[in-house]
């Protein structure tokens, strides 16, 4: 690294958002700069107790507040909202007695019929897994509670829930042990890095509905990023509960890949009948995890409803290289 | 992905927004959208952007010239370079860190660049400090005393075990692991507190490393003849 450090490379550094490899030049600047030091030592002071403001600088929107006519209107708006929290139940139970199980209640039911260890209607049936694993099933699918349950429910590993994982290591996590040491048939994938085409016939052998066996269809693609050539390493992983004849194509993704996007993305998305991602995106930042813990990890949670299928989901783990070392 | 004119994709963890190129299929965040507000020219985004960040503007600010009118100079002179060619400063954010993190470093880059434009590289001691006498009788006591032959010596001397201690810190220090190194200068060099030096370098239960790492440079200093009681005339109590 020659002249010093950007003012991307020292924010990015003081937000442990660098790469491990990109990291570990700028550690190794800072032990030989005295003024980049300095300006770390500095920024991260100011980020850790910044300053209170002058008397004259004020958000723009509280001063514009204060500037506001005194009119009564709280109690105006007060009888506005409560009819429209009124009028809103009253159209969602209106809907609800109409239309079919509802997505999240569909889900509930489905999450059921896994902890009970039965098999989804309107599939095909699945081979008797053996008893081990029978065993194991409820167990690695805890019952739905809300969002923060989704993580385990989907085979999320630890540093879904911020703890620090080698991104890009296999994710066992919610794996018991004859899971873990059982070959996968879509492992192999994985391991030669190849991209296995959507519909491959050779992985129909795993049925789709066998949860208990948790078969993880994975798959890992590569890239560079454009910024400055620097090698990134990013890997697209697809695992959870996705039947490997109908892989995601990661295609579309690769445009994000290749771009320097950071972390803590999910992204949600539908996947049609032939595989493809759906133009229905939504990002959020989810799961930041605590500064310290320093991950290149994103999530996506994948959910897609092939047709004539159950909904199904997974997950989306977009790593950016290897956590640094704690 | 960037086009040209549209924003590059930006996550803030901080602040917890996203904005996005592609943003046709993407909702955006409130917060991202604010960015793009400001970066739209619209005037009361811009306020609150800079109502939320100026604390950690200021502070950094702040680490260089505790002068309040000097302070507020500089501060204002970051505001325009943000804002100069329709924002072309802000528009050269990445996303690779939260924006009130990247602020704050362009904050404390416009700062030493206009110190140093008006002091000097070393601005921190060419800075001319203007004092009443009448209000500081000790300072005109002590710059008198700089002509005592015997206070003159001890200064030197002084100075000279300083650059010797010195110089065995820093060959201990070179010792380190390279994490353990940073950790110990920018505690004791750059004057970073324990806990946020720890949060830097990302390293849990900072103090007991801390501890560890002096207990080692002092068994490699005494090794080398190092003592406290060698440099005590120099510099009093030393642990």
């Amino acid at each position: 690294m020659t002249g010093h450090l950007t003012e991307d490379d020292v924010a990015g550094y003081l937000d442990h958002r660098l790469d491990s490899r990109r990291q570990r030049e700028v550690e190794a600047h800072l032990a030989g700069c005295d003024d980049c030091l300095a300006q770390v030592a500095d920024v991260a002071a100011a980020l850790a107790e910044p300053a209170s403001l002058p008397q004259g600088l004020v958000p723009a929107r509280e001063a514009r507040w204060e500037l506001r006519p005194a009119i009564r209107w709280r109690p105006v708006f007060g009888v506005a909202a409560v009819l429209l929290v009124v009028l809103s139940v009253a159209v969602v139970l209106r809907v609800e007695r109409r239309l079919p199980l509802a997505p999240a209640a569909e889900e509930r039911a489905t999450d059921q019929i896994l902890a009970e260890g039965r098999e989804l209607p309107g599939e095909p049936a699945a081979p008797a897994p053996p008893r081990e694993q029978t065993k194991a099933a409820p167990a690695s699918v805890p019952a739905r509670r809300g969002h923060a349950d989704d993580s385990s429910r989907l085979g999320l590993a630890p540093e879904a829930k911020g703890d620090a994982v080698a991104a890009g290591a296999p994710s066992v996590s919610l794996e018991t042990e004859s899971e873990a040491s059982r070959p996968r048939a879509t492992e192999a994938p994985v391991a030669q890095g190849v991209l296995p085409a959507p519909g491959a016939k050779a992985e129909r052998g795993v049925p789709f509905a066998d949860h208990a066996r948790k078969a993880m269809a994975k798959v890992e693609a590569s890239g560079r990023s454009r910024e400055e050539g620097e090698p990134f390493d990013p890997r697209l992983r697809l695992e959870g509960e996705l039947a490997p004849a109908e892989l995601v194509d990661p295609s579309p993704l690769r445009g994000l890949l290749a771009e320097d996007w950071g972390a803590d993305l999910v992204i949600r998305f539908a996947v049609d009948a032939a595989g493809r991602i759906g133009p229905d995106w939504t990002c959020q930042p989810e799961l930041s995890p605590s500064r310290r813990e320093r991950l290149r990890v994103a999530l996506a949670r994948v959910r897609f409803t092939p047709a004539g299928r159950e909904r199904r989901r997974g997950v989306l783990r977009l790593a950016q290289g290897e956590p640094a070392p704690r | 992905m960037t086009a040209s004119g549209s924003l590059p994709l930006a996550v803030d963890r901080g602040g917890g927004f996203l904005v996005l190129t592609e943003t046709s299929m993407i909702p955006l965040s409130l917060a991202g959208i604010r960015l793009r507000r400001v970066l739209a020219g619209n005037e009361d985004a811009w306020q609150e952007l800079v109502g939320q960040t100026a604390g950690y503007m200021l502070a950094a600010i702040h680490r260089l010239t505790p002068d309040e009118d000097e302070k507020m100079t500089i501060f204002t002179t970051v505001l325009e370079k943000l804002r100069e060619r329709d924002f072309a400063k802000l528009r050269s954010f990445r996303g690779r860190s939260s924006l009130t993190t990247w602020l704050t470093v362009v904050a404390r880059n416009v700062a030493l660049d206009w110190l140093r434009s008006k002091y000097g590289r070393d601005f921190r001691g060419k800075k001319v400090v203007v004092v009443s006498i009448d209000q500081e009788p000790a300072l005109v006591n002590r710059l008198s005393a700089g002509s005592d032959p015997a206070v003159v010596l001890r200064g030197e001397r002084r100075e000279r075990a300083g650059a010797e201690l010195l110089g065995h810190v820093v060959r201990a220090l070179a010792d380190l692991p390279e994490t353990e190194r940073l950790l110990v200068r920018l505690v004791f060099f750059q004057g970073l507190k324990i806990g946020q030096a720890g949060e830097v370098l990302g390293i849990p239960r900072v103090y007991k490393v801390l501890e560890r790492v002096l207990r080692r440079l002092r068994s490699v200093l005494a090794a080398a003849g190092v003592t406290a009681e060698r440099f005590a005339d120099f510099f009093g109590e030393t642990t």
